[in-house]
Formats: structure tokens, C-alpha cells, sequence
């Protein structure tokens, strides 16, 4: 009886066996870095709304907290877009006049909200709350970034669980005083390790890492 | 041994094109967990005229919050006096929430000079040191932040009541003294500049 296998099956299987590897390390390796990439996150995307408001001209240019137009970050889940009616009184009537303005005129007369398109944004499983941070000190800048800078908010975080963890699991590096949360471009007066130590003691900051912390 | 690798693959197959084609499996929608079939803060609804999730409470609703304060009772812009204790607490919480919510207009050191002030156009802000103000009770600082007046909106919905007491209690500390920080002083020079340009604007007829 002629051998089952002839001697070129030896490269098929040692080839074969090369796939087999491939396939079940790179494949999954490849679709878990693919994930985290910012093409699949959504990062850096500019979204475009229905006006061009730029956080560069009303945060750096005039001074403007973040508080002043988010301002149920301190106290509530959420740090909520300001209604249409905040945007009026501040601007001169010729601005407000302008094409540019022809949206939020439009929202004034007609009573509805200005549609807005959300920009971070997390999956309907996971829990957030913003005023817990920034009670403790986590500052604005950690997680969307240069908001000063951008022209139209992108997403500046992964938003990956891996990337709230990072910040769970040690805190101490990245809290700072509260009076410090909406500043842009903070840079801590002490080394951040000693700073970090000392709030984390002073805010009472836990490591929550817990399923339950985010997914309730 | 060819007869079950062929079965095997046969059932597999078979196995396969069940799965594809059942009902069931069209119908597994990973998104269904990620976008929840509830709305969420500041989503848009079809529930309502003007398509928003939230909504404003109806006329005439009184939030438990303001009824257990002054404001509900006696009207506050006739107080004289701040309905709680000052102490230092009180007026460092008052000059952060004056620094968040009045200083974009009013200026830090309270004269109506910011940059938000030169740019809007007449009616500006106006100065918070002013002696016709000085000699209003302090309740009307609170009545102001609370109702608005003019082209200033209300803050009611910014700052809690405490919150605008904290920063009445805060502008009439400011009232006793001049520009201390390099702040304020470039708030005074600058509400002085923008002074000026506007009465000669005015002298020249222009609004
Ligand atoms: C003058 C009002 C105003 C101020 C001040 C302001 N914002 Fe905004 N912000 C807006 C408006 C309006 C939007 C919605 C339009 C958009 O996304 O560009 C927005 C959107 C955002 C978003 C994106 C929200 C989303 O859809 O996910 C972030 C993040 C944000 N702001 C952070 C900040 C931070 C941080 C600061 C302070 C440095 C700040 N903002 C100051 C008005 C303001
Ligand atoms: C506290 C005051 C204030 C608030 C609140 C505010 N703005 Fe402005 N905004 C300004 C000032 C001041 C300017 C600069 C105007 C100028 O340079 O003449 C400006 C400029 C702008 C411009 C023109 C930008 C440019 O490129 O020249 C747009 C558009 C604008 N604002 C939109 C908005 C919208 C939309 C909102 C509401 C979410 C808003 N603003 C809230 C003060 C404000
Ligand atoms: C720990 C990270 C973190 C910090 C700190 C943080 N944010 Fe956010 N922010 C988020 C996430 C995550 C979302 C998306 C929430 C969602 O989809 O439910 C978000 C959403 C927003 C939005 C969109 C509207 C909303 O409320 O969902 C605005 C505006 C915003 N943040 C502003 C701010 C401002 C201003 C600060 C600082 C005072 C701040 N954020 C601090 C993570 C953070
Ligand atoms: C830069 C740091 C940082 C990042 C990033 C961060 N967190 Fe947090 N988070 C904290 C701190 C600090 C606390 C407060 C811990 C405590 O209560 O002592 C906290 C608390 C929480 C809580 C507890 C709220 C409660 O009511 O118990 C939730 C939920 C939460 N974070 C969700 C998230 C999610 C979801 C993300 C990612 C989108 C995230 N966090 C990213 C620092 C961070
Ligand atoms: C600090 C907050 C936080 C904690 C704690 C946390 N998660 Fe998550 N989790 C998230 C966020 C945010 C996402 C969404 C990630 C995304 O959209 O890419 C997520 C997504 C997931 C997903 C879905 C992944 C996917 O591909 O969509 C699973 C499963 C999950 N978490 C399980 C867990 C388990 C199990 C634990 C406890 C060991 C845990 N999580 C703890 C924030 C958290």
C-alpha cells in the first residue's frame, strides 16, 4: 500500500499548522487592537452641529467657565448643554443677526431645542456620572481633553473600559484641587505623586473597580 | 473513515445554513444593548410638541428647594439683610460662584469691564459698585439673580438659593473695598476704556 500521505503533505501541514497560529492568536490580536483604534472609537472625529460654536473663542477668548454653560456637571449625572436661551444675551444684536445666528433664532421663535449632536457618548450599558468626578477632583481636561483648543469638540478619550479602569484602578495620578477642574492645561504645582497622595487622602477617593461601579 | 468525515461535513454544513436562515438568528441585534430603548437626558422624543425629552415644569410650579427659603414668603428684593449667617465659608463659596456665573459679564472685581462686556454691544453690563446699587437692600442683589433684569438672564436655574445669597453676601464684601488683584484692576482700567468709547459713540449719535 502506497504511503497515505506523500512527502510534499509535510510542508502542507507545517504551513497549516503556521495558519492555525495565525488564525488563533493574530485574528483575535488584530480585532483587539482594531477596537481600541481611534477609527473604531470614534476619537478626534469632528462632529459637525447645527452652528459652528467654538469653545477656543467663548472659553479662552472671553474668559467663560465651563460651568457657566455646563452647569449641572457639579450636581448632576449628566453636565448638560446649555438651552438656546443662554446664548442670546451675550452676543450684539448684529451677531445675533447674522447668518451664523439664523438657527438659534429659529429655536427662540419656534420653542424648540437647538439639536445638538453628541460628540463622547457611551454604550446604554454603562453608568456615568459627572458629578462624582469632578467632586473628587477629576478635571475636565482627563477625559475630553484640550477643550480650549478645538475648534468643534471631538472625542478625545478611547471611552474603552480599559481607559476608565485605567483611572480606577489609580487614582492618585490624575485627581487635583477641586478649584483646578475646568482649568485647561493644568499643570500641578507640586509633583502630581505627593499632590495626588494628599487629595486622594483629602477627598476620600476610592479605587472603584467593581462591575457594578459602571455596569448597574 | 471517508464515509464520517463526509457525514461530518454534511452536518456541518447543514448546521450552518440552519443557523443562518432561522428566524432567531436575524433577529440577535448586538446594538440593542448599546442603544437601550429608553431615553436618556437630552435625548429627542416624539412624545412632545417640541420634540425634547425634557421638559420644563408646568407655570406656576414652586420647587420644594425655594419654598423653604426666604423666597417664597416675603418678597426678597425688599431685604435688608442676608437671611443667614456670613461667615468665611459662605463668601469664599460666594466669590467662586460670583468668578463662574457673574464675573463673564460684571467683570472679576465686579466693575463691568470683561471681555465679554466690550464685545456684546450697549446695554452692557453694568457695574456692580455703583453707589445707586450700594444703596438698594441686598435683596435686590438676590431678586436680580433670581428673576434676571433687562438683557441679563435669571440664574435661577445656575445657582441654588443659597448659592445666590452666597453671592450677594460676596458683592456687598467686594463694595467695601477697591481692586486688590491684578484681575480686578485690569476690570476697572478696561470698564473705565469701554466707558469712554461709549460716550463718545453717544456724542456722536451712533447707539
Ligand atoms: C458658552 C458656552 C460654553 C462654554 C463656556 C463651554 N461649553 Fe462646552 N459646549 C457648549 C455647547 C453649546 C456644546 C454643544 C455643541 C458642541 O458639541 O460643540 C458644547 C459641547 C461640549 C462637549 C461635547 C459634548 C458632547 O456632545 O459630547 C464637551 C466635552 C464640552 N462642551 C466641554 C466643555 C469644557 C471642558 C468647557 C470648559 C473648558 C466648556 N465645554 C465650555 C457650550 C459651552
Ligand atoms: C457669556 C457670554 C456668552 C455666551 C453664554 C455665549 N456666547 Fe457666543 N460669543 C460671546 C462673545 C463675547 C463672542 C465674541 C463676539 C465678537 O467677537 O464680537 C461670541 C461669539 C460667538 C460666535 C461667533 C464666533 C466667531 O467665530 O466669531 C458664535 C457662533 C457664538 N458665539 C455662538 C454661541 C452659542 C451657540 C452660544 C450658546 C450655547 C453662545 N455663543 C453662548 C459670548 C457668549
Ligand atoms: C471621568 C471622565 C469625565 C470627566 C472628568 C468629565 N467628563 Fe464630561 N463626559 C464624560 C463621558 C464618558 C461622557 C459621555 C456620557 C454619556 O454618554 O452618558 C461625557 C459627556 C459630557 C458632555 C455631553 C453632555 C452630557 O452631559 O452627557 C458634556 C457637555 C461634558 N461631558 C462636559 C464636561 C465638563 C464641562 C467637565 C468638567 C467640569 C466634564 N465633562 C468632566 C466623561 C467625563
Ligand atoms: C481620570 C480618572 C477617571 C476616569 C478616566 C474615569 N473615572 Fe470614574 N471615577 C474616578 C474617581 C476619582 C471616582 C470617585 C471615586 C470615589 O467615589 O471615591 C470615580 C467614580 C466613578 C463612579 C462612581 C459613581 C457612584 O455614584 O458611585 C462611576 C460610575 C464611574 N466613576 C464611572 C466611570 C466610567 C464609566 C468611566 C469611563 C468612561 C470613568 N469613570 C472614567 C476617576 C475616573
Ligand atoms: C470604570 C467603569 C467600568 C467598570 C468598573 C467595569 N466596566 Fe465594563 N465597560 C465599561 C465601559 C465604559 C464599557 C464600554 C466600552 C466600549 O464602548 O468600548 C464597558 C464594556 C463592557 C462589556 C462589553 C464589551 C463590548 O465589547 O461591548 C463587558 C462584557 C463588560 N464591560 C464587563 C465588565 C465586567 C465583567 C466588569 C467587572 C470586572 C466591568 N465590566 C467593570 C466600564 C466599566
Amino acid at each position: 500500500m502506497p504511503a497515505l500521505f506523500p512527502p510534499w503533505t509535510n510542508v502542507v501541514a507545517r504551513a497549516s499548522l503556521i495558519a492555525a497560529v495565525v488564525l488563533v492568536v493574530g485574528v483575535p490580536a488584530a480585532l483587539m487592537a482594531w477596537v481600541r483604534a481611534p477609527n473604531a472609537t470614534r476619537r478626534y472625529e469632528p462632529v459637525a452641529q447645527p452652528i459652528a460654536f467654538d469653545h477656543r473663542v467663548h472659553v479662552v477668548g472671553e474668559h467663560i467657565d465651563c460651568r457657566y454653560c455646563h452647569f449641572s456637571v457639579e450636581r448632576s449625572s449628566t453636565a448638560g448643554i446649555p438651552p438656546t436661551s443662554t446664548c442670546v444675551p451675550c452676543h450684539s444684536q448684529t451677531l445675533l443677526g447674522s447668518s451664523t445666528f439664523a438657527p438659534v433664532r429659529r429655536s427662540m421663535e419656534a420653542n424648540t431645542p437647538l439639536q445638538w449632536k453628541r460628540v463622547t457618548s457611551l454604550p446604554g450599558f454603562v453608568y456615568f456620572n459627572h458629578a462624582i468626578h469632578v467632586n473628587k477632583g477629576v478635571g475636565c481636561e482627563s477625559c475630553h481633553g484640550r477643550v480650549d483648543q478645538m475648534a468643534t469638540v471631538y472625542q478625545a478619550a478611547p471611552l474603552t473600559m480599559g481607559w476608565c479602569l485605567s483611572c480606577h484602578r489609580y487614582p492618585a495620578a490624575f485627581v487635583r484641587p477641586r478649584a483646578e477642574v475646568t482649568a485647561m492645561g493644568y499643570a500641578p504645582r507640586q509633583p502630581q505623586r505627593v499632590i495626588g497622595a494628599r487629595l486622594v487622602r483629602e477627598y476620600h477617593v476610592r479605587r472603584l473597580t467593581n462591575c457594578t461601579t459602571c455596569h448597574r | 473513515m471517508t464515509r464520517a468525515l463526509i457525514a461530518g461535513c454534511a452536518l456541518m454544513i447543514a448546521g450552518g445554513i440552519g443557523c443562518t436562515t432561522s428566524p432567531e438568528r436575524e433577529r440577535v441585534d448586538f446594538e440593542r444593548m448599546r442603544v437601550q430603548q429608553r431615553y436618556d437626558l437630552y435625548g429627542a422624543s416624539r412624545a412632545f410638541p417640541n420634540g425634547a425629552m425634557m421638559q420644563h415644569p408646568p407655570a406656576g410650579t414652586v420647587s420644594r428647594e425655594t419654598a423653604a427659603t426666604a423666597e417664597a414668603g416675603a418678597p426678597a428684593d425688599s431685604l435688608a439683610s442676608i437671611p443667614m449667617a456670613v461667615t468665611p465659608q459662605l463668601l469664599a463659596r460666594g466669590r467662586e460662584r460670583f468668578g463662574i456665573y457673574c464675573a463673564v459679564c460684571h467683570g472679576p472685581g465686579g466693575y463691568g469691564g470683561s471681555i465679554v462686556a466690550s464685545n456684546m454691544g450697549i446695554p452692557r453690563p453694568p457695574s456692580l459698585r455703583s453707589a445707586a446699587l450700594r444703596a438698594r437692600p441686598i435683596g435686590y442683589v438676590f431678586y436680580v439673580a433670581t428673576n434676571g433684569r433687562g438683557r441679563m438672564p435669571a440664574y435661577a436655574p445656575q445657582l441654588s438659593p443659597a448659592d445666590r445669597w452666597a453671592v450677594a453676601a460676596y458683592i456687598q464684601q467686594m463694595q467695601t473695598h477697591g481692586a486688590t488683584t491684578d484681575e480686578e484692576r485690569a476690570d476697572s482700567a478696561r470698564a473705565l476704556e469701554i466707558h469712554k468709547l461709549d460716550s463718545t459713540a453717544a456724542a456722536a449719535g451712533r447707539p
